[in-house]
């Protein structure tokens, strides 16, 4: 397994280069075809015992951060945001802006001292920057620009019973399908896993890999919102720890067809593989894209469970990355006789 | 019309679950039509050929409806939206599951005394449904999580007017169907699409479309009505029931084409048909995703003005449903010069 390596490494939105060269050092050995396109897509060929359908897993490599808006004559780094992230979570993060050099930094806001209301004062953008300890543009000059990406500085760690890093959405999908690849296993048909770009900021890579696969049933890999924090309440929980791969009934933008929602859940039970339903129908990912990408295709997103998604720091339960693995590589192997339909 | 109408807006058919309905609309129209199929988003598509150029009518099958995702451990069922809800209108509207199940929709009621009479924080986190069971275990064997629901109200006849649930969008089903029934002669190669989760993001007619490649396009939808309907309505909706079919000028999903609505212009002068114009400051049909296929195809939509939307009473006029009907039989039976 390789999540650990994975999220240590940089990559948000457009700027996945480190995380493609690296999945695809790891399989290159189980790999019939590979081809990357200009949206920077990695796609995968396995070769089935049949090529008259197609079929597509698909997981994100970028991961939600940051970027270099302005450089203040202060030094002071002015920053936006890539992807959803709350400006209300960031004060005090430390992160890492890839630049020429690559530079530490930590995001600064006004001291509690100077704030009259700091409690009910929602924080916005314009109060906060990055201070990488310079004291003029100058000294900035040659090392960081504008434009340069920024990932938080987030190291991978075992954590209690728990898993620790940034970017689990969605290495943990790209970890399980390397995992899958490794197994080398001949699928039923020809197989293309696609590690895709930029899904934080709109489901764009998977766009363009559809229309090029236009797969007859794909499966999306996702790292999704686990809503189960000690002060929820029960009902307010989209997914929890601990509890298996969570199947998505419906997300934003799309319903997914009964048929792969009871497809997934008969294999599960199947292979007696837990499993759990996502509760909620906000958030939505690379399948609904897939979905009614040209003419349609079947499609169903199974998820890991991710608790403080979309923060610098999210936790993970290693049971769910089994369970996940183990149902994404029994799906795998089943004969898909809803396609034959 | 009446009776086909009354038959699909009393099926129970929410965005991704729209079988129930695809089933009912392909036994109606399969004797009439020269090819007929589903694709695997379960749009059903009917082929009826013609000469040259292609025209595609439009109809959403889908209605807004639930899903029930959590059963707490009194038995109540904890819902999540398919399609456009406003939380606050649904506090005790009796719903129906998939399966049979019904049951009525409360809410957490210490909200309430937050706020007085005030609603604002009723919301899908604090609605519940009550489906009448004594405990988990009761609950568990009327309901399986990932049923889905929809507004438990039958049609009614209320004279001059039809109420119901779903009116949004099989009305337009039911009107499509009494077409392709009734067609005598006509010009165009004419494809029908019945089309999946239009509610959810204008799903299924995208990929439909897509398949078809059509010169013409044209969506049947409801709209909504305005000042000049109902007491005190929307300032910048000048729609209302009675003045027959609305032409859709814009909304936000799509600018229609200007000359094929000058053409339909024509064509309800020539046939006496009544009209209004439809500007619609919020939402959007599938006419707005069949404009943006591939290099692009000739849309509008004609809009059947509703009163109610998304409400378990949604209200049309049966004069304006007569004369829509009688629009869109003239419009498939000519030859569309633009």
């Amino acid at each position: 397994m390789v999540l650990k390596e994975l999220c240590n490494l940089p990559g948000i939105s457009g700027y996945e280069n480190e995380v493609r060269t690296f999945i695809r050092h790891e399989i290159a050995d189980f790999a019939d075809e590979i081809k990357i396109d200009c949206l920077g897509n990695l796609m995968v060929k396995k070769r089935g015992h049949n090529c008259s359908k197609h079929i597509m897993y698909l997981a994100h490599m970028d991961e939600v951060g940051l970027m270099v808006e302005k450089i203040d004559s202060n030094g002071i780094v002015k920053f936006s945001t890539v992807g959803g992230i709350l400006p209300s979570i960031l004060p005090a993060s430390r992160v890492t802006i890839m630049g020429k050099k690559t530079l530490q930094g930590v995001i600064g806001i006004l001291p509690i001292h100077l704030q009259k209301n700091a409690i009910m004062d929602p924080i916005k953008m314009d109060s906060l920057y990055i201070d990488v300890g310079a004291s003029s543009d100058k000294d900035l000059q040659g090392s960081i620009e504008m434009g340069d990406p920024i990932v938080f500085n987030t190291a991978y760690e075992e954590y209690g019973r728990l898993w620790k890093a940034k970017a689990f959405d969605d290495r943990v999908g790209c970890s399980i399908m390397i995992d899958m690849l490794k197994q080398n296993i001949t699928p039923a048909y020809d197989t293309w896993f696609v590690f895709a770009t930029q899904e934080e900021v709109g489901l764009r890579g998977s766009a363009t890999a559809t229309y090029q696969i236009q797969p007859d049933f794909a499966v999306v890999l996702e790292g999704t919102t686990a809503c189960d924090n000690p002060l929820v309440e029960r009902n307010r929980y989209t997914t929890q720890l601990g509890k298996g791969p969570a199947i998505s009934i419906a997300h934003n933008g799309f319903v997914f067809s009964k048929k792969i929602f009871d497809f997934f859940k008969s294999v599960s039970e199947k292979h007696q593989i837990p499993y759990q339903i996502k509760e909620k129908v906000a958030g939505g990912n690379d399948a609904t894209n897939i979905g009614k990408g040209e003419k349609g295709s079947y499609v169903g997103s199974l998820s890991v469970p991710v608790r403080y998604i979309h923060s610098p720091v999210s936790l993970m339960h290693p049971e769910d990355y089994q369970n996940t693995l183990q149902l994404a590589l029994a799906i795998y192997q089943e004969n898909h006789s809803f396609l034959t339909l | 019309m009446k009776d086909i109408l009354k038959q699909f807006v009393e099926i129970s058919a929410p965005s991704g679950r729209e079988e129930p309905i695809q089933k009912a609309i392909r036994a109606s129209i399969q004797p009439y039509v020269d090819e007929i199929r589903t694709d695997s988003l379960g749009n059903l598509i009917a082929h009826k050929k013609g000469n040259g150029k292609k025209l595609l009518f439009d109809a959403h099958m889908d209605e807004i409806g639930f899903v029930a995702t959590y059963i707490d451990d009194h038995g109540f069922v904890h819902i999540e939206p398919l399609g456009g809800h406003n939380p606050v209108n649904l506090p005790f509207q009796r719903i129906c599951f998939e399966y049979g199940s019904k049951g009525t929709i409360g809410f957490e009621s210490e909200i309430l005394s937050k706020n007085g009479a005030d609603r604002k924080e009723v919301s899908f986190d604090t609605l519940y449904v009550d489906i009448g069971a004594r405990s988990k275990n009761e609950a568990l064997s009327k309901i399986r999580i990932g049923e889905t629901a929809t507004y438990d109200s039958p049609f009614v006849d209320l004279g001059n007017r039809y109420m119901s649930k779903a009116m949004d969008d099989r009305i337009a089903c039911a009107l499509l169907v009494k077409l392709i029934q009734t067609l005598q002669t006509h010009h165009h190669d004419l494809y029908f699409v019945f089309a999946t989760q239009e509610e959810v993001g204008l799903v299924g007619s995208k990929a439909a479309s897509y398949g078809i490649e059509p010169d013409f396009g044209i969506a049947l939808d409801v709209t909504a009505t305005g000042f000049e309907d109902t007491p005190k309505g929307l300032k910048r909706v000048p729609m209302k029931l009675g003045a027959g079919p609305a032409i859709k000028i814009q909304d936000r999903s799509m600018i229609a084409n200007h000359n094929l609505n000058q053409w339909i212009q024509t064509v309800a002068d020539q046939n006496r048909i009544p009209y209004q114009f439809e500007v619609l400051p919020f939402g959007g049909t599938n006419g707005g995703v069949i404009q943006t296929t591939k290099s692009g195809v000739y849309t509008t939509c004609i809009s059947i003005p509703t009163r109610y939307l998304h409400s378990p009473s949604e209200m049309v006029d049966v004069m304006d449903v007569q004369n829509t009907l009688q629009l869109v039989k003239a419009i498939a039976e000519k030859e569309i010069v633009l």
